[in-house]
């Protein structure tokens, strides 16, 4: 179906390929992973396969590429959308229309398909996403999990031979994801579609995907069967790993799989660790609503206390009011009642320069607090900014991250990198507590083992440290206690292995494929057998 | 029924035309005022109240402007004086320019004169703008055009983005420990918002040119935007206004007021 053949590509400007010398094969009706570091590669060979890469952002390729026998050389992307359909990364900044259903239909407008045919496919597309309950909806007000799917019917109504799916989960929470993942593999079953996925969060697609292809280097790529490939994979799911240290004949790709073959590991016995620090945020009988004057509750009669020293992961599906629950602690939401403390004052009282020294905010997206165009500016603007001495800030930065040329554009960091420019910015203002929305999307297991570093020696400098997130393995390597919340009230708030073992679908692969053993981790695991 | 996406570009067109080819301060003012009513009286729902208010903005900005510069800087006028303010003494090779002195009455009409076409336009614009649906106007505009098409798009649609990128960075900014202030502030905030907007655009174009538009020769339409006859009759006394309609005398003026509110018809309507 899709076949690359010694193709290089290499961006005009750059002494770096992206690509070099890559050959594959992909077959029709095969689910394929592809998989690699961040920056490796992986949305360009996405990109290539439909010919955006180079028509559309430029670069020189070279090589062969056919996609059913169509060299993406002489046609423009356009030319191939009958062909190829495409799911970008972030679905919202590509939709053309307000409408869910004028969405779907407007690449079959734009091919001059009839009127007729098109009405059928849009009520074939509506049914199979199971969109229907919400045609007439703006596609602002879906949740990203419902935008992910208008996303994927829209691109399925030319009815394409190949699906491209750009991180499809990055944005979702654990339920929204699977559901997602169950309609394509579904389509690969049902259709014959040819489905290609990048995607970082392994333990939410291995089970569904047929072949891995494992990007090394610009010219080192593996193609094989799932279980060949995560045999020897640097990049492994939590379940893998725990194979892995557990020992095993097969790889299990599921936790059933797992299970079957009875592995015993002792239990590990978890020491409640003392509740030290003074309480640093403290919420009481919270109601907040999502925008002034609005008389929808985003937040019900919400209290909680966070105390120094403490990690805090806040979860809950999408919309359930976890940003608005964190932006309540730097003043920002509107407060309809209850009360917010932070340092023992109200913190819509903070003047800017109280607030950083006080509580640090990492938005969703961290690149919104940086605002030079070298690293080392940025450095030096945060040490004028918060009065601290000149290197300050670059010093919290390479402690973290090590060295990092000064003179790099913030925009050309890794993600990860990128957070912890973010984050030193805002400890050169030494706050007590940090606040981070979403700080693992698109970052690679590598980049979220460095964040949990990071996060745990802040969090051991007498800071408190409350992190919204969808990401179950974080929260499990991470955080000492979770607070769950769903629409706008908190619902629990208990240790991480008491709350992640509770519902399956917020359990991390480890607690599931040996339940009742106190383990949530590799780590734990280890740790576990250590001990015996 | 809907009214026809284009319907507003074309009345917006006309009405536009009308007031440069009259460049009168009361039709201005006429005109303003008929594009206020419309948008007062058009559904809720179908008004992007965030892009209007962006113009009225504009609209008083350029009003602002345009009357500052006339009282301070100009040629000498001649005229009734008004009132006098400090004159800047001038090297002798700026003959004929001053800064500062008297401020004559014709020059302060002359200025007001032109301000109120500035906002008269900038107000039809916007009002166009924000009574349309943009996507709905990307799919009237031919695909032959393609470069249009596209520019509509990302204008149109990242228009409300960038206003929300706006306040979001203010509020990073704010949280950086940095209230912003001045002309710094607008860097501060500008740099981030502009790359944003940047790859937003990039996203978009990529998504267009994903799903094939401009490719085909004919395309066809989902659901139909149909121009009706009462549009047309909507537009007629704005195409005369436009083209024919002689010279100014009050009654006629008025006879204009009427006929442009009478362009609200298929608002109206509906």
């Amino acid at each position: 179906m899709i076949e690359f053949k010694n193709v290089s590509l290499i961006y005009p400007n750059s002494e770096q390929t992206i690509i070099e010398n890559l050959s594959f094969k992909l077959n029709e009706g095969e689910f394929v992973l592809v998989i690699g570091q961040t920056g490796i590669g992986k949305s360009s060979i996405l990109r290539l396969m439909n010919g955006l890469v180079p028509h559309h952002t430029g670069g020189i390729l070279s090589g062969e590429i056919e996609v059913a026998g169509r060299s993406t050389r002489m046609l423009r992307p356009g030319e191939l959308s009958d062909l190829v359909g495409v799911v970008p990364q972030n679905p919202a900044n590509g939709f053309v229309c307000e409408i869910v259903e004028d969405e779907i239909a407007f690449t079959m407008e734009t091919l001059g398909i009839p009127v007729e045919v098109m009405r059928k496919r849009v009520e074939e597309v509506l049914d199979l996403l199971a969109l229907a309950p919400l045609r007439d909806r703006n596609i602002s007000t879906l949740s990203g999990g419902e935008q992910q799917r208008v996303a994927i019917a829209a691109a399925l109504v030319t009815q394409p031979k190949v699906l491209l799916l750009d991180e499809p989960t990055s944005a979702l929470d654990p339920i929204a994801a699977e559901e997602v993942l169950s309609i394509l593999h579904r389509l690969v079953n049902d259709l014959g579609l040819t489905v290609i996925i990048a995607e970082h969060r392994l333990e939410r697609v291995i089970q569904f995907v047929d072949r891995i292809l494992l990007i090394n280097g610009s010219g080192d790529v593996q193609l094989g069967e799932t279980r060949e490939i995560l045999l020897s994979s640097p990049i492994a799911p939590p379940l893998v790993e725990l194979a892995r240290v557990t020992g095993f004949e097969e790889l299990p790709l599921t936790i059933r799989e797992f299970r079957r073959s009875s592995v015993e590991i002792p239990d590990l016995k978890r020491t409640a660790k003392k509740q030290r620090g003074e309480g640093l945020i403290e919420i009481r009988g919270l109601n907040c609503s999502y925008k002034e004057e609005s008389s929808n509750y985003a937040l019900r009669e919400i209290s909680l206390e966070i105390k120094s020293g403490e990690i805090v992961a806040l979860m809950g599906r999408n919309g359930a009011g976890k940003s608005t629950l964190l932006k309540s602690l730097v003043g920002l939401s509107p407060v309809i009642s209850g009360t917010v403390k932070v340092l023992g004052r109200d913190p819509r009282t903070f003047t800017s320069k109280e607030l950083i020294s006080a509580i640090g905010y990492v938005p969703q997206e961290p690149g919104d607090l940086l605002i030079e165009t070298t690293v080392g500016d940025e450095c030096k603007q945060a040490d004028i900014d918060n009065g601290v001495t000149s290197g300050k800030t670059f010093e919290i930065l390479t402690d973290m991250v090590g060295p990092i040329p000064q003179s790099i554009h913030p925009r050309d960091l890794s993600e990860g990198q990128k957070l912890a420019l973010a984050l030193s910015v805002l400890l050169s203002g030494n706050p007590r507590a940090i606040v981070l929305d979403e700080p693992t999307r698109g970052f690679d297991y590598e980049a979220k083992r460095k964040l949990v570093k990071m996060l745990k020696e802040i969090a051991a400098q007498d800071r408190a440290i409350l992190l919204a997130t969808h990401d179950v393995e974080l929260v499990a390597e991470l955080a000492e206690r979770v607070l769950f919340i769903a629409d706008g009230e908190l619902i629990s708030d208990d240790s991480t292995a008491t709350s992640l073992t509770a519902s399956p679908a917020f359990a991390p692969q480890v607690a599931k494929a040996l339940p009742d053993k106190g383990v949530l981790t590799v780590s734990d695991v280890r740790r576990a057998m250590d001990r015996q | 029924m809907q009214i026809h996406p284009a319907f507003f570009w074309i009345w917006a067109t006309l009405l536009a035309t009308s007031v440069i080819r009259l460049g009168d301060a009361l039709f201005s003012s006429a005109a303003i005022l008929a594009v206020l009513v419309l948008v007062q009286i058009v559904p809720k729902s179908s008004l992007r109240l965030d892009a209007f208010r962006l113009a009225v903005r504009l609209a008083i900005l350029a009003i602002c402007i345009r009357i500052t510069f006339a009282i301070l800087i100009g040629v000498p006028m001649p005229g009734k004086t008004l009132f006098t303010i400090p004159q800047v003494q001038l090297p002798e090779f700026l003959v004929g320019i001053r800064v500062g002195g008297e401020v004559t009455s014709q020059r302060l009409t002359g200025a007001l004169n032109e301000s109120l076409i500035f906002a008269a336009l900038i107000l039809i614009f916007g009002a166009a703008n924000s009574l349309t649906t943009p996507t709905k106007l990307l799919k009237v505009i031919p695909q032959r055009l393609y470069g249009v098409g596209v520019a509509a798009a990302l204008a149109t649609r990242l228009t409300p983005q960038f206003a929300e990128s706006v306040s979001r960075v203010k509020q990073a900014q704010f949280l950086r420990g940095q209230a912003a202030r001045g002309f710094r502030s607008w860097r501060r905030i500008g740099t981030p918002v502009l790359e944003e907007t940047m790859s937003r655009s990039l996203d978009l174009a990529a998504s267009l040119e994903a799903r094939g538009y401009g490719i085909m020769r004919t395309t066809t339409r989902y659901k139909a935007e149909s121009w009706r006859g009462v549009e047309t009759v909507a537009l007629l006394p704005a195409i005369y206004v436009a083209t024919l309609l002689p010279s100014l005398s009050i009654s006629v003026l008025l006879v204009a007021l009427v006929l442009f509110l009478s362009t609200l018809a298929p608002v109206v309507l509906r």
